[in-house]
């Protein structure tokens, strides 16, 4: 072998972990707002508006069927313009977040949805605030959903990110196809891939723990 | 006093490519302080007409009238306080599974800005009122039935509202829980005056606790009046049925035939009919045999009106006389099985 394997997976680890880390918060953000916002504009009880919702619902399936590495290039000038630099991970952080908000927003817009809608409407019938009931019923009651959601969306930016190399972005993924596949280093390669095996066992360990703590609905 | 009074309202929801019409033209007046009875088969329109009181339905003509004041125009914030005076409960009970029993009842309180500091003595009153101040912690997934429905009450009563809307509230309860469950809210209406008003496909529940009812079928209202009066002598074909399904006088078929279909009467009386020896007069005046196949006594309203499903044999004349005289000595009477 000849690099030192240790310092290029813990150099790609911090990588991966800046590129998935700082999308996920703004995904998480942005893509939770958008799912809101969806779901809200077609809801009686909230704000129903055919044409924000539609407009919305248009804008994030145009972004969901944009294969990922064709938004990394057409954002480049985006890219640039936000974050001042179209190579590294910085880079990447931004059409990374572009696609998940996406996927996130119909996640979030998805648990929103399965909210029981009996519930909402009592807390309309006592006279609450839309905000009220938003804020006070809808995100609570959603809330295992939405930690489902960010578990899966979490997992599926790793699986992004291996992308990142194409603008040098690192990470475990690309160190994963730059030594191991390209190069016929098959270690690397299978270490790679069974660090990221760890870490996507760990993710959705953590997700299902944490969701599980806060169901209240089974009476275990 | 006239507290919500219903003037042709008629509610319908326009599906794909037809109209369908849940409410027709429904005039009713409901009295301050009652306990009202909205009954029917499902989807006879009742629900909707109940949601038209709180404006989770829109009538799409017509006017309610709660108070004296025309509530439809309400928007915004106006029916937001508006609503904060009505309670509803519902059958599957609609509790915020993620929160406590106390969150689930300050939600309201929230809602109408009720100072912090007097959030938590409403609660502890309410929980008191219910029955419930144990289990102010438990999470709803824990509670049964019953319990679940008086969180919902004690919900729907935090803003001291001064109408109750029952949505079915006793359907998915068992009998015993169903009784408790009335019985709690016979209280809260003797005892604060609130007006309720029940919707049920249960006569039953009607007969525990309201005194006056209405009958929906298809979107209107077929029969309307005291409880007592329609139970006991409904006018309508469909109340009838209604009540002879809840009565369930099915009797064997072997004692049909034993005694003949024709000679099988039903007799309806009013408690305080029965200190008159009736049927032994007939016997004795009219020469004829009857048998008592079946009976029972029920309590509308606390007066006790009585069935009794019985058998005349003697001469065709002397049966019909016999008939006659117990016709005018009780409320009603069919004869023959197909009648009743």
């Amino acid at each position: 072998m000849n690099f030192d394997l240790q310092k290029a997976l813990s150099k790609a680890l911090i990588e991966s972990l800046y590129m998935v880390g700082n999308s996920l918060i703004a995904s998480i953000l942005f893509g939770g707002i958008i799912g809101l916002l969806l779901y809200v504009t077609r809801e009686k009880l909230f704000f129903k508006n055919k044409i924000i919702n539609e407009v919305c619902g248009v804008i994030v399936n145009i972004l969901r069927s944009i294969p990922f590495i064709i938004l990394l290039v057409t954002l480049m000038p985006v890219t640039k313009a936000i974050v001042g630099t179209n190579i590294g991970p910085k880079a990447v952080v931004v059409p990374l977040t572009v696609t998940v908000i996406a996927f996130y927003a119909r996640l979030s817009e998805a648990s929103f949805s399965e909210v029981d809608h009996g519930v909402l409407e009592a807390a309309s019938a006592c006279g609450a605030h839309p905000i009220k009931i938003i804020f006070g019923i809808l995100l609570p009651e959603a809330r295992v959903g939405l930690i489902h959601g960010i578990t899966v969306t979490t997992i599926s930016l790793i699986g992004f990110s291996a992308m990142a190399g194409i603008v040098g972005g690192g990470g475990i993924g690309d160190l994963a196809v730059r030594y191991g596949y390209q190069r016929y280093e098959t270690d690397v390669m299978l270490l790679c891939v069974f660090v990221l095996v760890v870490i996507v066992q760990g993710i959705q360990l953590c997700g299902d723990t944490i969701a599980k703590k806060l169901n209240k609905r089974s009476n275990s | 006093m006239t507290m919500i009074r219903f003037e042709n309202v008629s509610v319908s929801f326009s599906q794909k490519n037809r109209e369908l019409q849940a409410v027709k033209d429904v005039s009713l007046h409901i009295k301050k302080g009652q306990i009202y009875g909205l009954v029917g088969a499902s989807g006879a329109g009742k629900s909707t007409l109940l949601r038209t009181v709180n404006l989770l339905e829109q009538p799409t003509s017509g006017t309610v009238y709660v108070n004296g004041e025309s509530i439809n125009h309400l928007r915004g914030k106006a029916l937001r306080r508006y609503r904060q005076n009505i309670g509803i409960i519902f059958q599957h009970f609609n509790l915020a599974a993620n929160k406590t029993v106390r969150k689930n009842i300050e939600f309201p309180l929230k809602a109408a800005n009720v100072p912090k500091e007097q959030i938590g003595k409403r609660v502890d009153e309410l929980l008191e009122l219910v029955g419930l101040g144990d289990k102010s912690e438990e999470y709803p997934a824990r509670l049964s039935g019953g319990q679940k429905q008086r969180v919902g009450i004690a919900r729907a009563l935090a803003n001291n509202a001064n109408i109750l809307l029952c949505d079915e509230a006793t359907s998915a309860l068992d009998p015993e829980t169903t009784v408790s469950i009335l019985k709690l809210l016979e209280d809260i209406n003797k005892n604060y005056g609130i007006t309720i008003i029940m919707i049920t496909h249960e006569i039953d529940v009607v007969k525990m606790i309201c005194s006056e009812m209405a009958v929906m079928k298809d979107g209107s209202v077929v029969e309307s009046g005291k409880v007592i009066d329609i139970i006991s002598n409904p006018k309508n074909a469909f109340t009838k049925k209604l009540i002879t399904n809840s009565e369930n006088y099915e009797l064997p078929s072997e004692i049909i035939a034993q005694f003949g279909e024709g000679s099988i009467v039903k007799i309806t009386y009013l408690g305080s009919d029965a200190t008159e020896p009736i049927l032994s007069n007939a016997i004795k005046n009219h020469n004829v045999d009857i048998s008592i196949l079946h009976g029972k006594i029920d309590y509308i309203n606390h007066i006790p009106v009585g069935t009794l499903i019985v058998s005349v044999k003697g001469d065709a004349r002397d049966a019909e006389n016999a008939i006659d005289y117990i016709r005018k000595n009780t409320l009603r009477v069919e004869v023959g099985i197909n009648e009743f």
